[in-house]
C-alpha cells in the first residue's frame, strides 16, 4: 500500500511539474542558421502557426535551444516539438541582433 | 484687377554701384569693412513666398531664416519676382569670411541725450518704421540698410546704427580627421547619406564634437566592457589604454587563459562596444571614440548557456578593480526582474561602490509591426540608479526594435531597423573591428542576419580598413554611447556621486521625436520611446563643468591669519588642469610680510602673512597656456595679540595657543610653532623646556627665538613655555 501511494504521489508530481506544454506536437520549422547574439545557438522559423508561443515573438523566429548539431544546416527544414525554456537553460545574449525569444527544443526529425 | 493689388514689387537692386572699399557698418566708432560675395544675393520677403514663387526661383532648399532665401546666379534671374515685395541685397563677408546675410532693417540706439524732436525729425527723413523696441535697442525697417545706416550713425545722433545681419553664431567642436568619422552619424549628424544609402539628420546626434571641445576624457576615468573581448593593441585602442586585468576572461570554451580577455571565433562585439566608447581620435585612421582620453577595461564573458554566477563574478571584478563606468550590450530573454538574483545583487554591490552601471534594454520590438517589445534581465531590475539604454535614430525617431517601455531611462542613436524586419535598412554604427577577416568585416554568411546591400566587406578601403566595421547597432549600440558620455561627464567631475551622475545624465537630455515627455506624472520628462530624452554629450559635459566649478569655489584653508602665520591654501583639482598660478597680496606688518612659502605651480600653496586687512588670495588654473578656472578665497588678517589687527601689538606676544603643536622652525626671531591646520604662529617665549614622554627634561632655553630640536628624537614631547606675559603653555609635540 505504502509503495502504491508512493507511486501515485509521484505520479501527480511529475504529471503537475511538467512543462513540457507541447511535447508530442510537432511543428514544421525551417533552420535560419547562427543567430548574432547567444554564442552558437542557431535560429528556426516556424511555418505554422505557434499561437502558444510568446505573442511578443519577432517574425515567427526563435532562438532553438538545445537544436542537435546534426540539424544545424541553413535552410534545413524540420519539424520540432518544444517547450518554454526553464530558467536556467534561458541564455544569455547580446544585444546587436534582434531579440528573438528563446525556445527549448525537445525533439527534432526531418 | 484684383491680382493687380497683389502685385506691388519693390524691386530694390542696392549696393551694386556701391564700391568694395564703401561697404561697411558703424560698430561703435570703429568701421567693419565688408567685401561683396560674388553672384550670391539675399532676398528677403515681406511675407512668407508661396511655394511655386520659391520652386521657379529654386529658392526652397535656400532658407535662410524666416522670409530669408540665398540666390546663387546673376541678379536679373531674380529681378522679375511678382505678387509679392521683396529687397535684394548682396551677400556680404567679413574680412575673415564671415558671412553677413544682411536684411532691410537697421538696429540703433539713440544717445541720452537726443530729443523727441531729433529722432522724430531723423525717422522721418529716412522713413524708419519701427518694427521693434527693447530696452537697449530699435529696430526700424528700412531701403538699403547699409548705407542708410552710415548717414544714421554720421548724425551723431546714436549710439550705434548698422544692418540687421544674420550671422552664422559657431558651435566651439572638435571635428577629428579620423578616417571614417563622417560615417559615424551617431556623433556628428550633418545629414550625411549613410553606408545603406539613406540620409541622416541634421543634428540627431550626441554633439561629441561640441563636447570634445570641452574634454576628450580622462586617463583616470575606465569604461568596464563586459562583453565578448577586446582585441589587445587594436590599431585605433592600443593596450596602454587598455586596463587587462588578471582573471578578466570568464569564458571557460574560448582555450584562452584566463588572464586574456581578447575575443574569438568573430566574437567582435565586445570591440564594436569599446571602439565607440574609446577609439583614439585625430589619428587620421578609423573611427573616433566618444571618450578617446578614457581607459578601456575589457571583461570578457561568454554568451549562450553559462552560469548566472559568471555575469556576476564579472561586474564585480570591473567595480572592485575601480572601474568608473559599467557597459553591457547584454542580456536575457526574460521579463522577469529578478532572473538571477546573483546577477542584481552584483550590479546594486557595484552602484554601492561608486559604479555607474548601464544595460541595454534589449531588441524586442517591431513597431512596424505593433510589436512594442519589452525591456528583459537585467536591464528591467529594480535596481535605483540602473540606467538602461534604448535606441534612437538617424533621425531622431524611436528605432523599430527599441522597446517602449517605462523602464527606459534614457536612448542613443543607433541604426534604425533590421533589414529582416523593415526592407532596405541595415547595420550602420561604424566602430572597430577584430584585425584581418575575422569580426563583422568581413561580414560572415553563416549569420542569418541578412547581407546589408554593400556587401560582404565594409569598410572595404582605407587604412587598416579590416580593423573597423560599419555593421554594429542595436541597443548594444546605444549603451556604450552613454556610457561613454558618462566618462567625459566623470573626467571633468570626478567627484560626482553614482546619483549626481546619473541625474545629471538623464536631466542633460535632447527631448526629442515628439514623443509623450509628460505620460507620468511622477516621472516628469519622462517619455515611454525616449525615457528622459536622447543622450547630449556636450550638454551632459557642460553641466559637469559647471557642477565642478560651483565646487571649487571652495578654496580650502584659513579665512583667518595673523601677521607671520604661514598658511597652506589648497585649490579643488581642475580637471586638465597642469598649471596653478596663485597670487598672493602684498606688504607687511611690521617685518612679516606676505609670501609664498611653497607650491607655486601646484595646487596646494603655502604662504606668510603680512599685511593686516581683508584680502585674497587668487589661484588661476591652466590647461597649457589656456586658463580654464579662476577663483579666490578672501582672508581677513588680523594681529591677535593686541585685540585683534591694530598697528601697535608686538606680534610675538600673545598667549594664542593651539591645541596640537607642531616643533618650531628656524625662522625670524620668534619660535614658530604650527598646528594641525597648516595655521603657523609666533610665540615669544621667556624660557622653553621639552620634555619627553617619560617626563625626561631633554631640552631647556631662556628668551628662546630660533629653538633647535634636530637633536631630539622622532617623537611626542611635552613642551612647557613661559610666555612674555608668565603664562605658562604646556602643550604636546610630535618631532618628525
Amino acid at each position: 500500500m505504502k509503495k502504491f501511494i508512493l507511486f501515485m504521489t509521484m505520479t501527480i508530481l511529475v504529471i503537475s511539474c511538467n512543462t513540457e506544454k507541447e511535447e508530442g506536437i510537432s511543428y514544421n520549422a525551417t533552420v535560419l542558421g547562427k543567430g548574432l547574439d547567444c554564442g552558437e545557438t542557431f535560429l528556426i522559423q516556424f511555418n505554422d502557426n505557434t499561437d502558444n508561443l510568446n505573442s511578443n515573438n519577432l517574425d515567427n523566429i526563435f532562438y532553438a535551444i538545445n537544436l542537435s548539431n546534426e540539424y544545424k544546416i541553413e535552410n534545413l527544414e524540420i519539424k520540432v516539438t518544444y517547450r518554454e525554456p526553464l530558467i536556467e537553460e534561458i541564455l544569455s545574449c547580446t544585444t546587436l541582433g534582434p531579440e528573438y525569444t528563446q525556445i527549448f527544443i525537445i525533439e527534432t526529425e526531418m | 484687377m484684383k491680382t493687380k493689388n497683389y502685385i506691388t514689387a519693390f524691386i530694390l537692386l542696392i549696393c551694386l554701384s556701391i564700391n568694395a572699399q564703401e561697404k561697411f557698418y558703424y560698430a561703435f566708432n570703429q568701421k567693419v569693412f565688408l567685401n561683396t560675395v560674388p553672384n550670391r544675393y539675399i532676398i528677403e520677403f515681406e511675407r512668407t513666398p508661396d511655394n511655386s514663387t520659391l520652386k521657379k526661383k529654386s529658392l526652397e532648399k535656400n532658407k535662410i531664416t524666416k522670409n530669408l532665401y540665398e540666390f546663387s546666379g546673376k541678379i536679373n534671374q531674380i529681378n522679375d519676382i511678382k505678387n509679392i515685395e521683396y529687397q535684394i541685397n548682396p551677400l556680404l563677408k567679413t574680412k575673415d569670411n564671415l558671412l553677413m546675410y544682411i536684411k532691410g532693417s537697421v538696429i540703433l540706439r539713440w544717445n541720452e541725450d537726443t530729443s523727441q524732436t531729433q529722432k522724430e525729425n531723423l525717422i522721418k527723413k529716412y522713413n524708419l518704421k519701427k518694427t521693434k523696441t527693447t530696452r537697449l535697442y530699435e529696430v526700424y525697417k528700412i531701403v538699403n540698410s547699409l548705407k542708410t545706416s552710415q548717414k544714421i550713425y554720421e548724425t551723431g545722433l546714436v549710439k550705434y546704427c548698422h544692418p540687421e545681419f544674420i550671422s552664422k553664431v559657431e558651435k566651439f567642436e572638435h571635428i577629428p580627421n579620423d578616417e571614417y568619422f563622417s560615417n559615424q552619424f551617431y556623433l556628428h549628424n550633418t545629414g550625411q547619406q549613410l553606408n545603406d544609402n539613406h540620409f541622416g539628420t541634421l543634428d540627431a546626434d550626441i554633439d561629441a564634437p561640441e563636447a570634445w571641445d570641452i574634454t576628450k576624457g580622462s586617463n583616470n576615468v575606465v569604461v568596464a566592457i563586459i562583453d565578448e573581448g577586446v582585441t589587445n593593441n587594436h590599431p585605433d585602442l592600443p593596450s596602454s589604454r587598455q586596463i587587462r586585468l588578471t582573471g578578466s576572461n570568464f569564458n571557460p570554451d574560448d582555450g584562452l587563459s584566463a588572464n586574456d580577455p581578447s575575443p574569438h571565433n568573430n566574437g567582435n562585439h565586445g570591440n564594436s562596444c569599446a571602439g565607440i566608447v574609446g577609439a583614439e581620435m585625430d589619428n587620421s585612421q578609423g573611427i573616433a571614440g566618444i571618450a578617446p582620453e578614457c581607459r578601456i577595461m575589457p571583461i570578457k564573458i561568454p554568451f549562450g548557456n553559462y552560469s548566472a554566477q559568471i555575469y556576476a563574478d564579472a561586474i564585480t571584478l570591473a567595480a572592485n578593480n575601480g572601474a568608473n563606468v559599467i557597459s553591457n550590450s547584454w542580456g536575457y530573454s526574460s521579463t522577469n526582474p529578478n532572473l538571477f538574483p546573483e546577477i542584481v545583487t552584483a550590479i546594486e554591490d557595484a552602484i554601492s561602490q561608486g559604479t555607474v552601471v548601464l544595460f541595454a534594454a534589449g531588441n524586442t520590438a517591431h513597431h512596424a509591426n505593433g510589436n512594442q517589445g519589452t525591456v528583459n534581465f537585467p536591464a528591467n531590475s529594480n535596481i535605483p540608479l540602473l540606467i538602461t539604454v534604448g535606441a534612437s535614430d538617424r533621425n531622431d525617431s524611436q528605432a523599430n526594435y527599441s522597446p517602449t517601455s517605462d523602464l527606459i531611462d534614457i536612448v542613443a542613436p543607433s541604426h534604425s531597423a533590421y533589414n529582416s524586419q523593415i526592407s532596405g535598412e541595415a547595420f550602420n554604427i561604424w566602430t572597430i573591428d577584430m584585425p584581418g577577416n575575422d569580426g563583422y568585416n568581413t561580414w560572415h554568411s553563416a549569420w542569418s542576419n541578412p547581407l546589408p546591400a554593400v556587401g560582404e566587406i565594409l569598410p572595404s578601403s582605407g587604412i587598416n580598413h579590416l580593423s573597423y566595421t560599419g555593421r554594429m547597432g542595436g541597443t548594444s549600440a546605444s549603451t556604450p554611447e552613454v556610457a561613454a558620455v558618462i566618462a567625459l561627464v566623470l573626467s571633468v567631475n570626478e567627484t560626482l556621486s553614482v546619483e549626481e551622475t546619473v541625474n545629471l545624465i538623464l536631466n542633460s537630455t535632447d527631448k526629442v521625436g515628439g514623443y509623450n515627455y509628460n505620460w507620468d506624472l511622477n516621472r516628469n520628462g519622462h517619455s515611454r520611446e525616449f525615457g528622459f530624452g536622447r543622450v547630449n554629450a556636450f550638454t551632459a559635459v557642460q553641466s559637469a563643468l559647471s557642477s565642478t566649478v560651483s565646487q571649487s569655489h571652495y578654496i580650502t584653508g584659513p579665512s583667518q591669519l595673523t601677521p607671520g602665520y604661514r598658511a597652506f591654501y589648497t585649490m579643488y583639482p581642475y580637471p586638465n588642469a597642469t598649471n596653478y598660478v596663485w597670487s598672493i597680496p602684498t606688504g607687511c606688518h611690521y617685518h612679516y610680510c606676505w609670501g609664498i612659502t611653497q607650491g607655486q605651480g601646484t595646487n596646494t600653496l603655502g604662504i606668510k602673512a603680512g599685511k593686516t586687512g581683508r584680502q585674497d588670495i587668487t589661484c588661476t588654473i591652466y590647461n597649457g597656456n589656456t586658463i580654464i578656472g579662476s577663483q579666490y578665497i578672501t582672508v581677513n588678517v588680523q594681529n591677535p595679540y593686541n585685540g585683534g589687527g591694530g598697528n601697535g601689538g608686538n606680534p610675538c606676544g600673545g598667549n594664542f595657543i593651539p591645541d596640537v603643536i607642531y616643533p618650531p622652525t628656524d625662522d625670524d626671531d620668534c619660535n614658530e610653532i604650527m598646528n594641525l591646520n597648516g595655521l603657523t604662529e609666533r610665540i615669544y617665549f621667556k624660557k622653553i623646556t621639552i620634555y619627553n614622554f617619560l617626563g625626561q627634561k631633554v631640552l631647556e632655553q631662556t628668551n628662546a627665538q630660533n629653538l633647535d630640536i634636530s637633536n631630539l628624537n622622532t617623537g611626542i614631547y611635552i613642551i612647557k613655555g613661559q610666555l612674555s606675559n608668565n603664562d605658562i603653555m604646556t602643550k604636546k609635540i610630535y618631532k618628525n
